[in-house]
């Protein structure tokens, strides 16, 4: 058996991917390494990101059709699962001055959703249109040429080998596919993270609608402990705690500290952990080129660390029309990267180095914090989720009178100008 | 050997990524070391988040 396309990763994007190369009459076949993809268990903060032009697209949710609308790419997606409204956004310093993201009518910049049924449902519409599903099987390398492409498999300790005419890599940001076949060699590798997310109750101060960060040695890590709305079905009692580390700074340490010992510890005096998740991310710099011969790669697996649902969504979409193209011998994937090169943020030229503005701690005293947060304070910076636009609106304020911040702190000047000459890899 | 304590793991699938073996795989949501394919280089326990492989002597 030879399949028109295979597709390996069963998220959004490759799922979508599953979905409308079928629709266009293909015969697909999608591998997943888990057995039950609708239980998820790699953590994933799970929003739907309503700011507008987000990634080259406009997301709307319409919730009473149980609907997720792509203005920009022009497909629906049914989700009947739960949603809450974030509608603020707080980084706090150590003395808990705020920068404050919200927009004035109130109106959410993001929905907490439920993937385990976004993919529940995705995956019951591509098994209807008759894709093959071949899951608790890892696809670990594959071999191209001008025929196709051969797939080597390990499902259950047994190794086998899967035809196909073309080949999607949709298997995440870790992609050992890509990987396997050269694709990140011409990437820079920007380091390796790990996440663990506790979902607790009887948080005080918990509030659904908000998410919240906090920046300062004294929370115990330099990078941000956050907080944020809990899984649906909890949406009001859960609060989602997420501590960010490294293999040498482990997030569970982390956790200890920030729950126990910081000046927060009193949030979680009575506080329980009810379900824990984690996740390993090697970050790599975007894919510029993601195909070469019969192979394409998508979300995720050629982002610089990711594209959220909706972006992968949209990948698979392009994806399938792609693929389409490609087998009545078009340049379907020329004109994907095209779109993927103008869509995704994080490729303009300059707009990865914004990410520095998260890289506060340790470069920065927590007396220092506090001074450029109150810079921010009394200002409501524009409702967005973007980890784009979130440094660079916090920044532009910060810097809105750089005379008085060298009047005032010289010291604090100095560093500024010294964090913005480094490169995104040395200052995270 | 590497095992996984499975009350520590809890299925993210990480270390699944990153064995350059293919050795792991997920067995009722939880991380599972095929020792036939296992070369014991130590990957999966250094990019747990939760340190669940674990080396035993």
């Amino acid at each position: 058996m030879v399949y028109d396309v295979a597709i390996v990763g069963a998220g959004p994007a490759g799922l979508h991917a599953a979905k409308w190369s079928a629709k266009k009459g293909l015969k697909v076949i999608l591998i997943e390494k888990r057995k039950d993809i609708s239980k998820i268990t790699r953590y994933c903060s799970e929003h739907i990101i309503l700011d507008e032009g987000y990634n080259g697209d406009t997301v709307k949710v319409d919730s009473e059709k149980g609907k997720i609308i792509s203005i920009a790419n022009g497909f629906e997606v049914d989700y009947k699962g739960g949603l809450c409204p974030v509608t603020d956004k707080y980084y706090y310093s150590p003395s808990r001055r705020a920068v404050h993201f919200a927009w004035p009518d109130r109106r959410p910049f993001a929905y907490k959703y439920d993937k385990g049924e976004l993919l529940r449902g995705l995956l019951e519409e591509c098994l209807a249109l008759k894709v093959t599903f071949q899951n608790e099987t890892t696809s670990y390398d594959a071999s191209d040429s001008p025929q196709g492409v051969e797939l080597k498999c390990v499902s259950k300790g047994k190794k086998f080998r899967i035809n196909a005419k073309k080949l999607i890599i949709a298997d995440g940001c870790n992609t050992r596919l890509g990987q396997a076949m050269g694709f990140n060699r011409d990437r820079g590798y920007m380091g390796f993270a790990l996440c663990e997310a506790f979902y607790m109750s009887g948080v005080k101060e918990y509030s659904p609608s908000e998410w919240r960060g906090w920046w300062g040695r004294v929370y115990g890590s330099n990078l941000a402990p956050l907080m944020g709305t809990g899984p649906a079905g909890h949406f009001e009692e859960w609060a989602d705690v997420i501590m960010l580390g490294s293999p040498k700074d482990l997030p569970e340490k982390v956790f200890e500290f920030f729950t126990k010992k910081s000046p927060l510890a009193y949030m979680f005096e009575n506080a329980k952990i009810e379900e824990k998740y984690s996740c390993a991310v090697k970050a790599f710099t975007p894919l510029k080129t993601p195909y070469r011969g019969n192979v394409l790669v998508i979300g995720d697996s050629a982002a610089f660390i990711e594209v959220q649902a909706q972006g992968a969504l949209s990948c698979g979409f392009r994806a399938a029309e792609a693929i389409t193209r490609e087998l009545n011998g078009e340049k379907g994937f020329a004109e994907y990267t095209d779109w993927w090169l103008k869509s995704f943020e994080f490729h303009a030229e300059g707009v990865m180095r914004v990410t520095q503005g998260y890289a506060l701690i340790p470069t920065y005293e927590d007396d220092e914090v506090d001074y450029l947060f109150s810079l921010c304070e009394g200002i409501t910076l524009p409702g967005t989720w973007s980890q784009y636009n979130s440094p660079k609106y916090m920044w532009d304020t910060i810097l809105r009178d750089p005379e008085k911040i060298k009047r005032e702190r010289p010291a604090v000047f100095e560093k500024i100008k010294k964090v913005r000459s480094m490169s995104l890899g040395e200052s995270i | 050997m590497i095992k996984v304590d499975v009350n520590a793991c809890v299925g993210c699938g990480g270390c699944i990524d990153l064995c350059p073996m293919t050795a792991m795989r997920l067995v009722n949501d939880k991380s599972f070391v095929d020792s036939d394919l296992c070369s014991e280089c130590g990957t999966c326990t250094e990019v747990c988040p939760l340190k669940a492989p674990r080396r035993l002597e």
